[in-house]
């Protein structure tokens, strides 16, 4: 069956309940559109990924993934939306509408806001991890070619609260070797 | 009467023309009149080129002898060609701009006497005819200060580029200080988007209000946005990051134009029909039946894709430039980009090959 009509059979009742209306349906994505808030509902064949996005209705682009991860992090449950087959989705969807998120479709403002807030800090620590990692790359890249000055150029961009003790102690021999 | 007869890029065909005949020779011919330097060596030994007032132009070979002067307009072709590699429809009489042969009608700009009113050809009008160069510089020198910026916007939503109207004013000698100072005026916002290259002036007050005024200075190469951001945030910040803007200055040259994209299938940002660059795409993807078959696919073509060493650009972005975290296949192409060295730069919102 066709996975947004697949969700409109099993979910359709709830969308209803919230008055949420459909703005876009294809065969594998749902957009539905509340006074306050929009959701993307999407299946991936590809991949075979299934995804959920949230947000507020308005003119911003990007919405927040609810994954498995926010699920335990921010809504403090054990459900699992994403690596999981189709069928479970849809159910733990269902689930996760009439518990976890009924806050957000009757439009909690101050959750959606928690929720954007929550979302941006996750994007920024994954976002300053990767840079951490990128530039302990360069570092060791560095220090293998004996390159004090530039493996300190580069850990002085890191804030030393981030660096690993092996780092800090590099740190220092680079300093007495320059 | 005397007729040439000429191959498109300006040889002569000897055998018809009527210079088989033996007459005095007119050495004003192709090219609207340009002069041919020949003969001008005893024993017959020439150098057989046109004199195009700017530039040297060789019929042998189909190029000029010098660099044109206004390559950064004419972007599209080698330095060195002549009238769009176009001889059949176009010439190019001063060596500085390609134009339709002898042909004139009624202006679309006032002040600029040219043929069609697009930006170029006021740059032909100015600097093929001195008469016409003198009246366009007299104009404009007449003009209010609003008429400049409605001339110089006129030229802009022609297409013109900001660096080449403000390379022309400064270097003609005919504009009185005011005007030249008035065009700088007017094209300085036009001018930093361009040098900056941002997606949108939302954008760049979105950088400049996000990252403060430092960061944002980083994306911007060149001294008039030091001083245009300094009414943002105080100045003193942005002298700092004077060192900074010239490292990055080639990082950002090298995303003037779009590129490959990553997605997150089905997101808002990979559907959103605003905001992407001339060249933006997505990487071209077949079911192969199974999500094993099709990463296999996937990563095969974005290693190819980084076999060219462009930056690749990541549309699953937060507001403020981080990377939204997410699985599947976009995580899995991060990951091999970053495995092979590649550097994520949250000012392009995108990852740039290793060193």
């Amino acid at each position: 069956m066709i996975f947004s009509q697949l969700v409109l059979a099993r979910a359709g009742f709830i969308f209803q309940k919230y008055n949420l209306k459909i703005i876009e349906q294809q065969d594998n994505s749902l957009k539905l559109q509340s006074e306050y808030l929009v959701i993307i509902i999407a299946h991936n064949q590809l991949e075979n990924s299934n995804t959920l996005w949230l947000g507020r209705n308005d003119k911003k682009i990007d919405k927040v993934e609810i994954d498995n991860e926010t699920l335990k992090s921010f809504f403090d449950s054990n459900l699992k939306l994403s690596q999981v087959p189709i069928e479970t989705f849809i159910n733990n969807l269902v689930v996760f509408f009439e518990n976890e998120a009924q806050p957000l479709l009757n439009g909690d403002i101050n959750l959606i806001n928690e929720l954007e807030k929550f979302d941006l800090e996750r994007s920024r620590k994954y976002t300053h991890d990767l840079l951490v990692s990128q530039n302990l790359a360069a570092a060791n890249k560095a220090w293998e070619t004996s390159n004090y000055k530039e493996f300190i150029k580069i850990l002085d961009q890191i804030d030393k609260d981030d660096l690993p003790s092996s780092y800090r102690l590099k740190y220092k021999i680079a300093h007495q070797n320059v | 009467m005397e007729t040439e007869n000429y191959y498109p890029f300006g040889l002569t065909q000897a055998g018809i023309s009527s210079q088989a005949a033996g007459k005095m020779e007119n050495n004003l011919k192709f090219n609207n009149g340009n002069e041919l330097q020949s003969n001008e060596f005893s024993g017959g030994v020439s150098l057989n080129w046109y004199d195009a007032g700017h530039r040297s132009y060789d019929p042998q070979i189909g190029r000029f002898l010098q660099l044109d002067m206004f390559s950064d307009i004419s972007y599209d072709f080698t330095p060195y060609a002549f009238a769009n590699d176009n001889p059949m429809n176009f010439n190019d009489p001063s060596g500085l701009e390609t134009g339709k042969p002898a042909k004139t009608d009624s202006t679309t700009t006032p002040g600029f006497e040219n043929s069609k009113g697009g930006a170029s050809n006021v740059l032909t009008g100015i600097t093929v005819n001195s008469t016409r160069r003198y009246t366009v510089a007299q104009n404009l020198n007449s003009y209010t200060p609003d008429q400049i910026d409605w001339a110089v916007q006129s030229l802009l939503d022609n297409g013109a580029r900001p660096e080449a109207i403000r390379n022309w004013a400064l270097n003609n000698d005919l504009l009185n200080s005011e005007t030249v100072e008035r065009i700088y005026s007017a094209t300085e916002p036009w001018s930093i988007k361009y040098r900056a290259n941002l997606r949108s002036w939302d954008d760049a007050a979105r950088k400049v209000a996000e990252f403060g005024v430092n960061a944002a200075a980083l994306l911007i190469p060149g001294s008039e946005l030091v001083e245009v951001l300094a009414e943002f945030r105080e100045a003193d910040a942005l002298a700092e990051g004077a060192e900074a803007i010239e490292e990055t200055a080639e990082t950002v040259q090298s995303s003037e134009e779009g590129g490959l994209n990553l997605f997150k299938h089905n997101s808002a940002q990979a559907k959103n029909a605003t905001g992407w660059k001339s060249g933006d795409r997505f990487l071209k993807m077949f079911d192969k039946g199974s999500p094993k078959l099709n990463w296999k696919q996937n990563s095969g073509f974005l290693r190819r894709e980084m076999g060219a060493g462009k930056t690749i650009f990541d549309s699953y972005l937060k507001v403020d430039g981080t990377l939204q975290e997410t699985g599947g296949f976009l995580n899995a192409e991060r990951s091999l980009l970053q495995s092979r060295g590649w550097n994520f730069n949250q000012f392009l919102g995108g990852w740039t090959p290793p060193n």
